[in-house]
């Protein structure tokens, strides 16, 4: 397997970074949403810190779930999906690379920029090792998720809108124990339960999420 | 709080909110199997009549 | 072993839709009138058969159909994930076409639970809603409903629709107890103590009978409607496969 998901990381990855600024475009978005969170709480640091943990992981979430589509509808509308299933390679594998693809593209990206929307919302830098880890496995476990849920909705219709109501859900519970996490350490207190139990949550996802997704894929691909 | 005539107002909305919702559900359901039985029977007599003008 | 051979054999011979249709005949009368006897019944004892709580006075009375509500709201959603793993597995005629009949009912008894909460909160303690664990795990599930909804409904082609659906009913069947634990957990942390005393009244004898007979009432009324929908979604199918018999012809 790993001689196909080498390749096809690094073939997705081409592909999206010779567009260029598209990757820089989910950035941009989740600094957007977090300032406009503050800033529609008032600036206060006394609110805005202690919203941050919720207004970081929102913003998190709704960026990287904004990059899905480019990744994964755009590929089935030109038939890439087709040459895919027509091919011997294995789907568990492209879907994986796809996957690891889009968290290199937005995930990775997001924890970078950090350092830009922690100041603003008044996150100091001693608590930001306990936010990046936490986000680590946020966002990794929302591009495996997303990854999933990108697959389910191939060939439907509005699927950009419909993979985003089916995804939050089901992100929910790590969502709430990452703001559980960054809010413990925040207030001083130990993040490190909160982080294992998100660590729990990522690790099963590791395989069954590009295996579901790739049972989804064969699916919706498959001409009827 | 023991028999206050409010409480009763909030109780009759819960019910008929209730009531809303299954009698919806109910109609719902039997307008749509309506539905489907007529389209169904449409189909099979025009299957009747076509295969009565081939016969002929 | 002959369990599992009599569960099989159960199985097999209701994926033969016109066998099922039969079943239906007598399975959905029976259930109308036990779901308005119960319900009459259930009524009768809510309101007059039952006193009122000593803490909660007459809005106790919204707990029978609250609770009720609720166990449906869950158990509709597991069997409609039961049947789609059944169906989506062993290619199961019926049970692929169970998950779409039953979908908007425990949708139904999911709002119904939402709108009875809120409406017991207002009086009780003073608020519409509460981000606490019972009614945010209702809200999700909720949620969970409405996408389901919304995917099987997606798709040009009404199988890949069902198929979608599948997978979905049983990836978020798995996730469910996860939110619902991870939604206690923040409850616990995140909400001041007065509301996560958004409990129920100590259910006494008295109380029970209402609650169960509503209980049962609610499960008649589903069987009934989810009997009624099913044969429409069976014949669905059939006037879909007997439009193409006529477009073929035609050409």
């Amino acid at each position: 397997m790993r001689h196909v998901l080498i390749p096809h990381l690094a073939r997705s990855l081409r592909l999206h970074l010779r567009r260029g600024p598209e990757a820089l475009v989910t950035v941009f978005f989740f600094v957007m949403i977090a300032a406009l969170f503050a800033l529609s709480l008032g600036g206060g640091q006394d609110i805005v810190a202690r919203a941050a943990p919720g207004i970081i992981w929102t913003a998190a979430a709704l960026a990287a779930l904004l990059a899905l589509e480019s990744l994964y509808h755009r590929d089935y509308d030109d038939g890439t999906f087709d040459l895919v299933l027509m091919s011997p390679v294995s789907v568990f594998a492209v879907v994986a690379a796809k996957m690891l693809c889009h968290w290199l593209l937005t995930g990775l990206l997001l924890l970078a920029a950090l350092l830009v929307v922690a100041p603003m919302l008044f996150i100091p830098f001693a608590q930001l090792g306990v936010l990046i880890l936490s986000l680590f496995c946020g966002t990794l476990y929302l591009s495996l998720l997303g990854g999933f849920g990108a697959c389910l909705t191939l060939g439907s219709r509005k699927p950009g809108i419909l993979l985003v109501l089916l995804i939050l859900p089901l992100f929910l519970p790590m969502l709430l124990l990452g703001v559980l996490a960054v809010g413990a350490s925040l207030a001083g207190m130990a993040a490190k339960a909160y982080v294992l139990l998100q660590f729990a949550l990522l690790l099963p996802a590791l395989p069954l999420a590009p295996y579901a997704a790739s049972v989804c894929l064969t699916m919706n691909v498959r001409s009827s | 709080m023991n028999g206050n005539p409010d409480h009763l107002y909030y109780v009759a909305l819960a019910y008929l909110a209730a009531t809303v919702v299954i009698v919806f559900l109910v109609l719902q359901s039997l307008f749509a199997a309506a539905a489907v039985r007529r389209a169904l029977e449409d189909a099979e007599k025009t299957a009747e009549n076509d295969a009565g003008d081939q016969a002929s | 072993m002959p369990d599992d051979e009599c569960e099989v054999v159960l199985i097999k011979t209701f994926a033969n839709p016109t066998r099922f249709l039969a079943l239906i005949r007598w399975v959905m009368p029976t259930a109308s009138v036990l779901a308005v006897a119960l319900l009459a019944a259930g009524l009768w004892l809510a309101f007059f058969g039952s006193p009122t709580d000593y803490q909660q006075g007459q809005t106790v009375r919204i707990m029978y159909i609250h609770v009720p509500a609720a166990w449906m709201a869950l158990f509709v959603y597991t069997s409609m994930a039961a049947a789609a793993f059944v169906g989506l597995v062993w290619k199961h005629v019926v049970a692929e076409l169970y998950a779409r009949a039953a979908a908007p009912l425990g949708a139904g008894f999911t709002l119904i639970c939402l709108v009875t909460g809120a409406l017991w909160g207002q009086p009780m303690w003073g608020t519409w809603w509460a981000w606490d664990a019972r009614m945010t795990s209702v809200l999700v599930l909720f949620f969970l409903y409405l996408g389901y909804i919304a995917l099987s409904d997606a798709f040009d082609d009404p199988q890949k629709g069902i198929n979608a659906g599948a997978v979905l009913l049983i990836v978020g069947v798995i996730n469910v107890p996860i939110i619902k634990f991870s939604v206690d957990w923040w409850n616990t942390l995140h909400q001041p103590a007065s509301v996560t005393r958004m409990a129920m009244p100590a259910v006494d004898l008295s109380m029970l009978w209402p609650l169960v007979v509503m209980a049962a009432a609610f499960k008649a009324l589903f069987v009934a409607l989810a009997c009624l929908r099913l044969r429409t979604e069976i014949q669905r199918r059939r006037l879909a496969v007997r439009q193409m018999q006529q477009a073929e012809h035609a050409a």
